[in-house]
């Protein structure tokens, strides 16, 4: 290694100490989304990096918590998966409940899930140890982010402003992702871009 | 057909049970007068008995659960106040904060009755109560009191009411100061009562509103004899319309004898945007 590759080398490894930094303390709205590689249910890596160029929506999921409940049994989830999908959205369900704890899937059960739910995800992502969900600061599910094609993420928080467990709110709710998608599509800016994420504590590995 | 396809569907992947929130948080809805005087209010509280393990959540749940919601149902021309919460815990679960009441606790409420009559005072409640699972739960309470020239405590009730209501934050004097709004974080400084300043001062700050800060287990804080200061992060979902801190400043300090000693107090501070860039 010459000195100039040294120099080259030691930029690099400050400027990763710096992206490292800047992640540290979860997404920003306004900034670049953290990047990861997960596991699908199929098994294939899945990496944020692959769908640059296309809005992504990121759904933390726990199905048995009853927020999360609220937005399947109603078919609200499910119909914002569908209608963001139409729209050219890509869609990623990320499960980050720990081995043993709610909501954990393996492979094959989140295969039937995406068949049983008549989910439109694109595939759920595995991260039982909750690596992923930290780093995005995920607390709750549901839990919603919205990144645009630059890969800046440009929502975080609730599915909608109606944080009860009520199949009725769907009806009268404002929902915070389609709403982010629909005026970042036509350009606008986001007019809710974070909003309190609401429901179950996302069940992490201690 | 349909209908068999709408069953599949609705059966968890999971295979959860079905609970319900209720078999394991019980409310009651208590009065401190068993016979009221028409336009002398009263107290009346929602007493929850929680079984351990789980907890139910305060008036700002925190990073995740749900508030308990109380929709009174009174009689024409009556009123309720807003409801008023003891001191929660602080629970700490990787990495998230939640404010919680876990055993038992009492939420107040004072109540002003109208014109003379039997009444009855219903709530609707709305909460969840969680553990390594949350449980949604619904209950319609409601008791039914008469009458009388001359208000009748109900003894057991009262003296309750009035241990909880003795020590709510309310009843506790106000801090007084002032908190800046700066672009990632809030910074307030109050004056601490001097008798409840000690050695290994400890600070919590509990947050009234979502929105406002972040919760965390641990606030950051200089003394400087009773003045404290106090930095605070910005929530993530920081609500540009907020006009105030509100919350309750919580600390430990080892005052005379050798054991810490748990103080809180209210803080209610106009919120004024810093005068830098």
């Amino acid at each position: 290694m010459n000195i100039r590759n040294v120099a080259i080398a030691t930029v690099a490894s400050v400027a990763l100490v710096f992206a490292a930094g800047f992640r540290f303390g979860g997404a920003t709205v306004g900034e670049l989304a953290p990047t990861f590689s997960l596991p699908s249910n199929t098994g294939k890596t899945v990496s944020l990096d692959s769908y640059r160029g296309k809005y992504v929506v990121l759904e933390w999921t726990n199905q048995g918590c009853p927020y999360v409940r609220k937005h399947y049994d109603s078919g609200n989830m499910q119909a914002t998966q569908k209608w963001a999908k139409d729209h050219g959205a890509i869609w990623l369900t990320i499960d980050s409940s720990a081995p043993g704890k709610q909501g954990y899937m393996t492979a094959d059960q989140a295969t039937e899930l995406l068949k049983s739910a008549h989910m439109s995800s694109d595939a759920i992502l595995l991260d039982p140890d909750g690596t992923i969900g930290h780093r995005y600061e995920a607390k709750t599910t549901p839990h919603m982010f919205v990144i645009d094609p630059k890969g800046i993420l440009i929502y975080d928080g609730g599915i909608d402003n109606k944080p009860t467990t009520d199949l009725d709110d769907v009806k009268t709710a404002t929902n915070y992702v389609k709403a982010a998608l629909t005026e970042a599509m036509a350009g606008k800016p986001v007019t809710t871009p974070t909003s309190r994420p609401y429901g179950c504590s996302v069940k992490y590995k201690n | 057909m349909l209908a068999v396809a709408a069953l599949l569907c609705s059966l968890p992947a999971t295979g959860l049970r079905v609970e319900n929130g209720i078999d394991y948080s019980r409310p009651e809805l208590i009065s401190e007068v068993s016979r009221y005087v028409p336009g002398k209010s009263f107290l009346v509280g929602i007493h929850f008995t929680i079984k351990p393990g789980w907890h139910v959540y305060w008036r700002n749940p925190g990073d995740s659960g749900q508030e308990i919601l109380v929709t009174w149902k009174l009689p024409p021309g009556w009123t309720a106040s807003g409801l008023m919460w003891p001191k929660p815990s602080v629970l700490t679960d990787t990495g998230l904060t939640m404010y919680v009441y876990g055993k038992e606790v009492t939420l107040l409420a004072r109540i002003t009755p109208a014109k003379s009559g039997t009444a009855r005072i219903a709530a609707h409640l709305d909460w969840l109560v969680c553990k390594d699972i949350c449980l949604p739960a619904k209950k319609d309470l409601a008791i039914t009191l008469p009458s009388a020239s001359h208000p009748t405590a109900n003894p057991r009730n009262a003296l309750l009411l009035a241990k909880v209501a003795a020590s709510l934050p309310a009843a506790k004097l106000v801090l007084q100061g002032q908190a800046v709004l700066g672009r990632k974080e809030i910074t307030f400084e109050v004056a601490l009562p001097p008798k409840e300043v000690g050695k290994d001062m400890r600070f919590k700050f509990l947050p009234y509103d979502m929105g406002v800060v972040r919760n965390q287990p641990r606030a950051e804080a200089t003394c400087t004899q009773n003045l404290v200061a106090l930095r605070l992060p910005k929530s993530e979902y920081f609500n540009s319309g907020a006009k105030k801190l509100r919350g309750l400043l919580v600390w430990e300090s080892e005052v005379e004898t050798r054991r810490a000693i748990s103080f809180f107090h209210e803080i209610d501070l106009v919120l004024k945007p810093s005068l830098g860039k």
